[in-house]
């Protein structure tokens, strides 16, 4: 059994804190258990990666951070610091960039909806779609460009509103493994220039090492945290040296073990 | 077995030798016309296409003239394109024409905006409350199935003869197919786009007026134009019965008189007046949603 945060009040330095959470969503054919007794901090500025197979149940937990979904049982406390700034944003999975906006309206959208000026939100939204390389594209629409930009531009929006919580859900799954490697360089200079919180959902080992402080790493059905690794690579980090590391192929192989017994059937 | 893959060389020199022995022998891929010279292919075939789109019209009318000419097609029926266009030209002329064509466009339009707008409006409502969907799709189902025309009675026996009647005849045609697909629409829009609005946020206001209205918008237009075509139809028939002036008149009306010119002259009318007005909503669609230019 691994070693769970302790429970009652949250300590000061934990951002999200999850206790004894479960998820079961009811269907007309049954009822199936997404989450079961989830116990988990996430701390101030830590990038916590999600780790876990496929319907294990971890977008379900983004989900429920994110106030999308609400548990079944169990709570989730999150810590709001500054109410001028939005406390969290997402970056989904598919390709949720509006196809009716351009691509600056897309960064823009979340922003008025904080209240931010419009010219202001604008200023923003150029800024941030600069940092993702997507200057000169602003006035574009997302279905005339590839989906690695889609992509980016998904990232845009949510940093541009410079959230307390970054909550991001598989957000590099659908791109291409070179493109992939690319956008993960990318966010780990965004995030230690920012050092938002960040919960990072994936099914990637490798991702998970590369870019998170810790990886809850996730069973299945119903999804429990089976283990929380804190991983020892000093930041700022890079990626190649980190790759080439004894550590990170040490790391990996654990991981994976783990991960294997929870994919075979007992 | 030979090697499949063979450098570029090699391939170029069997080409020059074309298909060797029986049983063997290369396939050989090479740029066709479209590729080594695509501008000028996009230009023929972008003039060929234009070019039978308004040949095969004109051909069929011309056949038509030269059959009526010959005295084959019998003339009280099916007068020659010559004769229709001589008594347009007497039509416009007396100024009966401009009067009808006038009357039948402002019942369509007047017709057309009132019920497609209202049907836009509660569609949007409609369709982002479960609870008002539940409890009022049989019933727009309902009634939806019944032909407006059949209704023409009713609106004459209510609003008398005048032009009320027969504009709300075309605003409820065009209400009841708006309507159900701007309900479809708006409860088909994706839960991932309304996730997004959530998760930043979103006023209902800022909701509906970003995300569903805009996802929705293309279906909304499709039943916009469908609904476009409903209305022509619909105002011709309800010209035929109640009305002393409009197209659907003049065809009527150049029956009981046996003028059967005319009767064509109000045919093509009309359908020039669908046409146009697809043309229209064509062009409305694409200033409404540049994102699927």
């Amino acid at each position: 059994m691994p070693p769970l945060p302790h429970e009652g009040t949250p300590a000061t330095d934990v951002k999200i804190a999850v206790r004894r959470l479960g998820k079961v969503f009811s269907t007309g054919a049954g009822s199936v258990r997404a989450l079961e007794d989830i116990t988990l901090d996430v701390r101030d500025g830590e990038f916590l990666c999600l780790l876990g197979p496929s319907g294990c149940g971890k977008t379900t937990l983004l989900r429920v951070m994110a106030g999308l979904e609400k548990p079944s049982s169990g709570t989730l406390e999150m810590r709001h610091d500054d109410p001028s700034r939005s406390l969290s944003a997402v970056v989904f999975q598919d390709y949720s960039v509006f196809p009716w906006k351009t691509i600056r309206n897309n960064v823009i959208f979340p922003l008025l909806q904080t209240g931010v000026r419009r010219s202001r939100a604008r200023e923003l939204a150029d800024h941030w779609l600069a940092q993702l390389d997507l200057a000169g594209f602003e006035d574009a629409y997302p279905d005339t460009v590839s989906g690695g930009m889609k992509q980016r531009v998904a990232i845009a929006r949510a940093l541009a509103v410079q959230p307390e919580l970054l909550l991001m859900d598989e957000p590099l799954a659908a791109l291409d493994a070179q493109l992939r490697l690319l956008l993960q360089e990318k966010l780990l200079d965004l995030w230690q220039a920012n050092q938002n919180s960040v919960v990072f959902v994936t099914h990637s080992i490798d991702e998970a090492l590369l870019l998170g402080d810790r990886i809850a790493v996730m069973s299945a059905r119903p999804g429990r945290i089976a283990t929380v690794i804190d991983v020892p690579f000093d930041r700022p980090r890079d990626p190649d040296e980190i790759r080439a590391s004894p550590d990170f192929a040490t790391l990996r192989d654990e991981i994976w073990h783990r991960l294997r017994r929870e994919l075979q059937p007992a | 077995m030979t090697a499949a893959i063979r450098d570029q060389g090699s391939v170029s020199s069997s080409d020059a030798g074309g298909v060797a022995a029986a049983g063997g022998g290369w396939r050989s891929i090479k740029p066709g016309l479209a590729e080594t010279d695509p501008r000028g292919y996009a230009r023929r075939r972008r003039l060929t296409e234009r070019g039978v789109a308004i040949a095969v019209p004109v051909a069929l009318v011309a056949l038509w003239q030269y059959l009526a000419a010959a005295g084959v097609l019998e003339s009280n029926y099916f007068p020659a394109p010559t004769t229709i266009a001589e008594s347009w030209a007497e039509l416009v002329a007396s100024g009966v024409y401009q009067e009808s064509v006038l009357a039948s466009l402002q019942r369509i339009v007047a017709g057309y905006l009132l019920g497609g707008l209202t049907a836009v409006l509660l569609g949007l409502v409609i369709g982002s409350v479960r609870l008002l969907r539940v409890a009022l799709e049989p019933t727009i189902s309902a009634l939806y199935t019944v032909p407006k025309l059949a209704i023409l009675p009713l609106l004459l026996l209510i609003f008398g003869l005048g032009e009320t009647s027969k504009i709300l005849l075309v605003a409820l045609t065009c209400f009841f197919v708006v309507l159900i697909n701007t309900i479809d629409a708006v409860s088909g829009v994706s839960s991932r786009y309304h996730d997004v609005g959530r998760s930043c946020g979103a006023s209902r206001w800022a909701t509906l007026w970003h995300i569903t209205l805009p996802a929705a918008l293309p279906q909304i237009l499709t039943g916009m134009r469908i609904a476009s075509g409903l209305a022509v139809i619909v105002i011709v028939g309800a010209e035929f019965v109640a009305a002393d002036a409009g197209l659907g008149f003049l065809v009527w009306n150049s029956w009981n008189l046996g003028v059967p010119e005319h009767m064509y002259v109000g045919i093509v009318s009309i359908s020039l007046i669908g046409v146009a007005f697809g043309l229209v909503l064509r062009g409305v669609q694409w200033l409404l949603t540049p994102w699927n230019r």
